[in-house]
């Protein structure tokens, strides 16, 4: 193999890491929203079952 | 809609970028991958720079998700770019790094770039990051000429042609393609991100 074909496997060895990267946050992003939504949701629903104040 | 656009510019890529892998390997030349790597970057920074005015006359965060979103793509491509061509330096000289007035310029344009990524982190306020942001990135876009002169200025090392024909003009087809993948794809995050921070300040304000 010579240096340009080790040249060319590093920077496509760069660009898939950065791909790895995106898919990472991506997955954490989910992961982020859909715990809030839920605790948002929890949230509302604990809220909604308390008795209502009295006069 | 956008998903099979995606999909299609996608499958283009690989076909694109296989073909000329195997070009490579039949003939392997220097300036192949290089130019086209750098010209993609400095496509993004040109993109960059575009979207950053447009944030700026218009205060619209997609221009703002744009310009992260392409910044962040270019350098990577910019950073590969440099990584081939240290390569290609030690073929030609034996050596990895000898301040090549090229490398050298493509070095200082990268971290311009990746202090405005840093720069995001620092400020709080989106908004206020937006701006910055944007005011850093049209300084950062005044070292692309410089770049580009330093190839007519100082021809060093190896005397790279760009002529765009063949496979390095199909090369550059198919980064551009991965640039505008990888772009959309961050840009997809950077609006999650701002769905996250709102529904944050929703639980906050609970």
């Amino acid at each position: 193999m010579t240096a340009v074909t080790y040249g060319l496997i590093a920077a496509w060895a760069i660009l898939v890491g950065y791909v790895l990267t995106l898919v990472n946050r991506e997955k954490q992003l989910k992961r982020e929203i859909t715990d809030i939504r839920a605790m948002l949701e929890s949230g509302q629903a604990s809220s909604a079952a308390l008795p209502a104040p009295r006069d | 809609m956008r998903d099979r656009l995606l999909y299609i510019a996608g499958g283009l890529a690989i076909v694109l970028i296989a073909y000329n892998l195997a070009q490579t390997a039949a003939q392997p030349r220097e300036a192949l991958f290089y130019i086209p790597l750098a010209g993609t970057a400095a496509l993004a920074a040109f993109t960059a720079l575009a979207a950053s005015l447009l944030f700026l006359g218009s205060r619209n965060f997609q221009f703002d998700s744009l310009a992260v979103a392409v910044t962040e793509a270019g350098l990577a491509f910019s950073a590969a770019s440099i990584v081939n061509g240290c390569f290609l330096l030690h073929a030609a000289t034996g050596r990895w790094w000898n301040w090549d007035s090229r490398l050298t310029a493509a070095l200082v344009c990268w971290l311009l770039y990746a202090t405005y990524l840093m720069l995001r982190h620092a400020v709080q306020d989106p908004t206020e990051r937006a701006a910055f942001s944007a005011v850093w990135s049209i300084f950062a876009f005044l070292d692309i000429p410089m770049v580009a002169a330093t190839i007519k200025w100082w021809r060093s090392v190896s005397s790279l042609r760009t002529d765009w024909s063949g496979a390095r003009l199909w090369n550059l087809v198919a980064m551009i393609l991965v640039g505008i993948l990888l772009t959309v794809v961050r840009m997809r995050q950077e609006e999650a991100r701002r769905e996250l921070d709102s529904l944050r300040r929703i639980t906050h304000a609970i």
